[in-house]
């Protein structure tokens, strides 16, 4: 097993070889985070009897619906207390995902 | 933005590794022990994840009974087959379903020998057989005795005794029920039960009364729990809480007899919850590593113990995490992903995980706590400790709304295992 820091700088190093993208990575950490949603939202978060789906829709609506969310406010239950634990980035990246699950 | 150590890692172990990986995929074998919402939801994952591999999950009984919602039964909410569920759909997708009795776990050979001597072999193992009771913790409990004094921790018949009971208690009885000191599976079940239960006697039985005899001094949501029996059933729960003896010593089921250090009660229907520990095939097999509770990784959930083996559920030492269905499906999909990422060559990084347990005080009033948690790297580890579950003093809506989302939720963690 490699030191952590000599596995970083061995993948930054392939990363900057390859090229690769950002939003791929930002998609599969969203696809990870979100196995948490779906014992109540759904799997994929396709919707759950009467807790409503994520997917099907758009990245921008669902990011700033989730943000909106994280904020303790009178009519929300349980999700303010959930995503307080998440900071942007996870948010973003569970926008991207549950954006992209096929219709 | 910052970019993910995993998918880099897992981009770059594809590009490296890809035949190994079609191989190692294609002849994998994972045997799963226990089709609860650990395991269940472990063989669906798997599946889901991965139409080649092949998935084989031994289970004792033909039909489930969920623990959640097994309140609601003893309430009169609903009946036993509401919490009922049968392995046919994970069958038609391609799952092996062995209904048997396990008798031993061969950690080393990854192997599980059924009672009849037969046995099933795989590439990776992963054991979710939940608890055991601890039946010499109470002077005259036993399994004998617990068929009069049921603990109906075990969700199905031990559910109807109990009901029948209550049922053919005359109005005016004293229940008692005495709760183990933790950690036990479902740390709020035991408060919705005195909830659901005096929900039915409010109704029928009126002038009856719970007795809560508790090794525990604080408890899940309790002041939620209290405040709900205060307004919904007053005068009806009294709880002697531990630092004042309320830990039940011994029983007599003949005599329907309780005692704790301080008293001697006489009940009319007693349900004494057992203190509990990791199912005994764990322990057996070592497993515990002597602490009666299964360590795992907290990525993963590698037993400590052995590898390839992987142990979800009640029985697992998962940090903070709780012994709860929810946590044990979320493990179970969690933990999918590592073993499907192991056999595809790739590493899992830490990500979050959640819980959220929903009770119910009455058939509409519910609340929850709902909880993040970090994955290593000593352990599973609470997030955020204040502020976890619903506020005190919120109005009725708030509580409609948690109750109607606890039946929701049901119906989907139900249906993402059996459906």
């Amino acid at each position: 097993v490699w030191e952590v820091a000599t596995r970083l700088q061995f993948i930054a190093a392939l990363a900057a070889m390859f090229g690769l993208g950002i939003s791929i990575a930002s998609a599969a950490d969203g696809a990870q985070l979100a196995q948490a949603c779906s014992s109540c939202h759904g799997l994929e978060g396709r919707g759950g009897d009467s807790i409503p789906p994520l997917a099907g829709l758009s990245e921008e609506e669902l990011f700033s619906r989730l943000k909106e969310l994280s904020q303790p406010s009178d009519e929300a239950t349980i999700m303010p207390r959930l995503l307080r634990g998440y900071d942007e980035d996870e948010l973003a990246a569970l926008a991207a995902y549950f954006a992209g699950v096929a219709q | 933005m910052k970019i993910s150590r995993r998918s880099l890692i897992g981009a770059i172990g594809t590009l490296v590794a890809a035949p190994t990986v079609l191989r190692a995929q294609a002849s994998a074998h994972v045997v799963i022990l226990g089709g609860g919402f650990g395991g269940a939801s472990m063989a669906r994952a798997l599946r889901r994840g991965s139409p080649d591999i092949r998935v084989t999950l031994i289970e004792r009984d033909q039909l489930y009974h969920t623990c959640p919602f097994s309140n609601g039964v003893l309430g009169g909410m609903w009946t036993l087959d509401h919490i009922s569920f049968g392995y046919d759909a994970l069958a038609e997708e391609g799952i092996e379903v062995i209904h048997g009795e396990a008798r031993e776990i061969d950690a080393g050979q990854k192997t599980i020998v059924m009672a009849d001597g037969a046995r099933v072999s795989g590439d990776i193992m992963v054991l979710a057989p939940g608890i055991q009771f601890d039946w010499t913790a109470i002077d005259g409990l036993s399994q004998e005795a617990a068929e009069i004094m049921p603990h109906a921790w075990a969700a199905g018949p031990q559910t109807q005794l109990l009901r029948d009971q209550l049922v053919a208690m005359d109005d005016g009885g004293l229940v008692v029920v005495a709760i183990p000191a933790p950690p036990f599976r479902c740390p709020p079940g035991p408060y919705e039960r005195i909830s659901l239960i005096a929900h039915y006697l409010k109704q029928e039985k009126p002038a009856s009364k719970i007795l809560v005899l508790d090794a525990q001094d604080n408890f899940s949501k309790q002041p939620l729990f209290e405040e709900a029996w205060a307004s919904l059933y007053p005068g009806m729960v009294e709880r002697i809480p531990g630092s004042e003896a309320g830990a039940v010593r011994s029983v007599d089921a003949g005599a329907m007899r309780i005692s704790t250090d301080f008293d001697d009660v006489t009940a009319a229907v007693a349900n004494i919850i057992p203190p509990q520990k990791a199912a005994q095939i764990l322990i057996d097999a070592g497993l515990d590593d002597g602490l009666g509770w299964c360590p795992v990784d907290p990525v993963g959930f590698e037993s400590l113990v052995a590898s390839d083996v992987h142990i979800l559920g009640d029985a697992a030492l998962a940090g903070d995490m709780p012994k709860s269905g929810f946590s044990a499906n979320m493990q179970a999909k969690s933990c999918a992903l590592a073993i499907l990422n192991k056999l595809a060559g790739r590493p899992t990084e830490p990500s979050k995980l959640i819980n959220v347990c929903y009770s119910l005080a009455a058939p509409e009033y519910g609340f929850s706590v709902a909880d993040i948690f970090t994955q290593g790297p000593e352990k599973i580890a609470l997030l955020e400790s204040e502020g976890r579950i619903t506020a005190v003093g919120a109005p009725a809506s708030i509580h409609a709304a948690e109750a109607e989302y606890a039946k929701s939720w049901y119906a989907t963690i139900t249906a993402e295992m059996f459906g």
